[in-house]
């Protein structure tokens, strides 16, 4: 009774659930710390101390500052050729946040028109995209973005489509799920009592009301799709040098982890950190958006 | 006069497990230019279905068997689901029955009215939702300037439903049916929303159809009235005659069942039994077995047979 209280007062469903969403301190901190994360990668030219790409063989492997040798220039020290870390780390933020942002983004729309066009449409449309669906959630993830990456060869847009392939599944069975509950809706046949065309009854009447689930499922793969970037990019497939990326910089690392953990340690982190924040902030969006689990 | 809608022996069926359901068998009904019809029957007497079908709306496993619906010179039983979609909310808009789950939960009345404007005209924006707030201001939404901003669970019920009315009205359909409109209201907003409708009635010169199931709503608000029982149409004529002198037993029946103001003494009697499964019915009256007038001639189709005045019953006792 309290959550149509509060819904009534608020604007509208959606602000209701934001509302809710901006009183869960730790998704709200987590937030922030994505924002942060963002703010880094957009600025990334403007807040490194050293030019990424220069190397300087003096400085091969140098601790960071706080250790003997290190020095403040080099707050996290330099990797085997002699680049500082902490800008090789802001500048594979860009790699980290773009592949992360544009393949969610591609994955939940192609998912969406999927599953409205599936779940609405029902026959021939759902009976093909519902295969596809299932032979694709049939692949390893991993197998079947390396066999992708291996037959088109590196590169940024590479990367994207090879994850987009198999990540827009997942937002396509929601949205289709939530479609065919949706359909059944007194209002969707109201809208075709008055005439309404099926495109606009997929998108003006469905899409609005299952874009919540859309949009928690989309931030939840989010820290998925940059984990299998980072992969990719330990394999050697994804990003290529001189290019920085959180997961080509653990791999590069990997040999001197005795002598010089920190090449390897520092994007590791980097790469759990936003990883956690995607998740914790996306855990808080679904417990603003999922009303069974209001209390 | 000829009618503007004229449906003829429609029949629709639904395929299911335990059968074959006719839901509506062999109805007849015209709605005359400007007149209100009401339909009056008890839930699955098929009144809901019949129009349904006019608007091809009937979902699977549901499907028009047979039988014409001409609106307009056209049988819309054959047009294409193109042409169908045109004719909805253009020429004829249905309302729901209940307002609440009937307008989309996520979007603002605003766009409600002025998605369903633009879908059927060519205007620019701005001038679609000037014509929704005239529609609201019609409707008696007071301060719809503000109220238009709002979503549906901020209004109450009386609103939501001017607001789905609203909706439907929108676009000037020259024929409006209403699905129980006022089911889920109170007693007095019952009666501002069916005056509203009335009034609108007059003020843009359309025909309603009324579905109800209360035949005491019907009566003050329709010119003729047609009772469905089990799929088909009992009896059919003007109001007045239809009050004054019912002649099939169900009608009577009915009648007896509703309270009358002029004597509120006189005990209302039920009609016994229940209405009849719609699967395997038997070439017989559909009223036999809750009738307590029935002879051995009832034990096969009956006609509706007419006694002028456009007043009709599918009863053997008015050939008689």
């Amino acid at each position: 009774m309290e959550g149509a209280a509060r819904a009534a007062r608020a604007d509208s469903i959606l602000a209701a659930n934001l509302q809710d969403f901006a009183r869960n301190r730790v998704a709200l901190g987590a937030t922030v710390v994505v924002a942060l994360f963002a703010l880094m990668a957009a600025f990334a030219p403007w807040i490194a101390p050293q030019d990424p790409y220069a190397s300087d063989l003096f400085r091969r492997l140098q601790p960071p500052a706080w250790m003997e040798g290190g020095e403040w220039a080099y707050p996290l020290g330099c990797d085997a050729l002699g680049r500082d870390i902490l800008s090789r780390v802001i500048y594979g933020s860009r790699v980290s946040m773009f592949i992360g942002v544009a393949v969610m983004l591609i994955a939940a729309t192609v998912g969406a028109l999927a599953g409205l066009a599936a779940g609405y449409l029902r026959g021939a449309t759902d009976v093909v995209v519902s295969r596809i669906v299932d032979i694709l959630l049939s692949f390893p993830y991993l197998i079947l973005a390396i066999g992708l990456m291996a037959t088109m060869g590196p590169g940024l847009g590479n990367i994207v489509l090879a994850l987009v392939i198999k990540e827009w599944v997942l937002p396509c069975r929601i949205v289709r799920a939530e479609t065919l509950a949706a359909r059944e809706m007194e209002y969707v046949e109201a809208a075709r009592a008055l005439g309404a065309s099926s495109r606009h009854i997929m998108l003006r009447e469905i899409l609005p009301n299952v874009l919540s689930p859309l949009i928690v499922v989309s931030t939840f793969r989010m820290a998925t799709i940059i984990i299998m970037e980072a992969s990719l990019s330990f394999l050697g497939l994804g990003v290529q040098p001189p290019v920085p990326s959180w997961g080509s910089m653990v791999a590069d690392g990997r040999q001197f982890l005795i002598g010089a953990w920190w090449v390897s340690t520092l994007p590791g982190v980097m790469i759990l950190v936003l990883v956690l924040a995607i998740n914790l902030a996306s855990q808080g969006l679904r417990d603003a958006f999922d009303p069974r689990l209001r209390r | 006069m000829t009618p503007f809608l004229a449906i003829r022996d429609l029949r629709t069926t639904f395929h299911t497990r335990q059968g074959v359901v006719r839901a509506v068998d062999g109805v007849d009904l015209d709605v005359m230019p400007g007149e209100c019809l009401g339909v009056v029957g008890e839930s699955g007497s098929g009144k809901s279905v019949t129009f349904l079908s006019v608007l091809g709306l009937v979902k699977p496993p549901g499907r028009i068997e047979s039988g014409q619906i001409r609106f307009d010179g056209r049988d819309l039983a054959r047009l294409t689901p193109t042409e169908l979609r045109a004719v909805r909310g253009r020429d004829i808009a249905m309302t729901m029955q209940d307002a609440l789950t009937a307008l989309n939960p996520a979007l603002r009345v605003e766009e409600q009215i002025v998605e369903t404007i633009l879908a059927h005209d060519r205007l620019p924006r701005l001038a679609a939702r000037s014509k929704a707030l005239d529609m609201l201001r019609l409707l008696g939404i007071p301060d719809p300037e503000r109220r238009i901003r709002d979503y549906p669970h901020q209004f109450s019920g009386g609103m939501r439903q001017r607001v789905m009315i609203a909706i439907a009205l929108a676009c000037r359909p020259r024929l409006l049916i209403a699905d129980e409109p006022t089911t889920a209201l109170d007693v007095t907003i019952q009666a501002q929303v069916l005056d509203l409708i009335a009034a609108m009635r007059r003020d843009l010169g359309m025909s309603v159809v009324l579905i109800s199931h209360n035949l005491g709503v019907v009566a003050e608000h329709c010119d003729r009235v047609a009772l469905m029982y089990a799929g088909q149409v009992v009896e059919t004529g003007p109001t007045r005659a239809i009050i004054d002198r019912p002649r099939h037993p169900y009608t009577q029946g009915l009648l007896r069942s509703m309270p009358v103001l002029s004597d509120l003494d006189r005990p209302l009697v039920p009609i016994p039994g229940q209405v009849p499964s719609l699967v395997d019915l038997a070439p017989e009256c559909r009223f036999l077995p809750r009738c307590g007038q029935a002879a051995p001639e009832c034990r096969r189709e009956i006609p509706l047979l007419s006694m002028g005045e456009a007043h009709a019953a599918r009863c053997i006792r008015v050939a008689a």
